[in-house]
């Protein structure tokens, strides 16, 4: 997997899209918000820091970050966030 | 700016439940129940791969491994199209409500189901099937596996 060079990169790939994980989606709206629907929704916020994907999901108030990795392959996108344990999620980015 | 939420209908069919089925079939006089999960994948924005695999028991007979896959399609928030694996249409209902209707001819028999969806997280399907083969009865109980929900999946 590649992954995007810059913020502008991170954002590009993520603003708008809806990722689908195994059971559940996440929709990174243009505005910094953003849902993860598991059958019921919760509402976060992103933005890109230093080339990572941060996210904020209240009440928490810490932010945490992943890298970002992009692959495309047969016009399907995927995506996976890393996150400084390790830990990976991979999901199917939509548009 | 307005944020688009997903409408009730594409929360309710996202997500692992668990499944108790009921059936009685009205002319051998035989009961059995099926136990099991199921879950619907994501594959679009609106559309969903189901598949429930569980155990099937008919009183006095051994369980066996059943499993069902069918395609659902939020076509709007007030209709949901269900299909078969094979991609064939089976019936719409509209999930806005607490109850729907929906029936399907298969040859002869009639299927009927009346869906009642009483929470967020519990639903059920009742279903009715008539005709020169078949003649039953079959209620389905799906509560949401709460366990799923708190795993931190979200990025």
């Amino acid at each position: 997997m590649a992954r995007p060079r810059d913020d502008g990169d991170v954002r590009a790939a993520l603003a708008g899209k809806t990722v689908i994980y195994e059971f559940e989606k996440q929709t990174f709206f243009a505005s910094g918000r953003t849902s993860f629907d598991a059958g019921i929704l919760d509402w976060g916020h992103w933005e890109v820091r230093d080339g990572q994907y941060c996210s904020l999901w209240p009440p928490s108030d810490v932010w945490a970050c992943y890298d970002v990795s992009l692959r495309n392959w047969a016009g399907v996108t995927q995506v996976r966030f890393t996150g400084q344990d390790g830990d990976e999620s991979l999901g199917t980015v939509m548009e | 700016m307005t944020l688009q939420t997903g409408t009730p209908a594409e929360s309710r069919f996202t997500g692992r439940w668990f499944i108790r089925r009921d059936i009685f079939d009205f002319d051998s006089q035989w009961s059995g129940r099926f136990q099991g999960q199921g879950h619907f994948r994501p594959i679009s924005r609106y559309g969903r791969a189901y598949a429930e695999e569980g155990t099937l028991q008919f009183a006095g007979l051994h369980s066996v491994k059943a499993t069902r896959r069918y395609g659902y399609e939020i076509a709007g928030p007030d209709r949901v199209d269900v299909f078969f694996e094979d991609g064939r249409f089976f019936h719409h209902f509209d999930p806005a409500g607490q109850e729907a209707w929906a029936e399907h001819l298969c040859d002869a028999d009639l299927y009927e189901v009346r869906y009642l969806f009483d929470a967020d997280d519990r639903w059920r399907a009742e279903w009715r099937v008539e005709g020169p083969r078949k003649n039953y009865r079959m209620v389905t109980r799906y509560d949401r596996d709460q366990a799923r929900l708190s795993e931190p999946l979200r990025r």
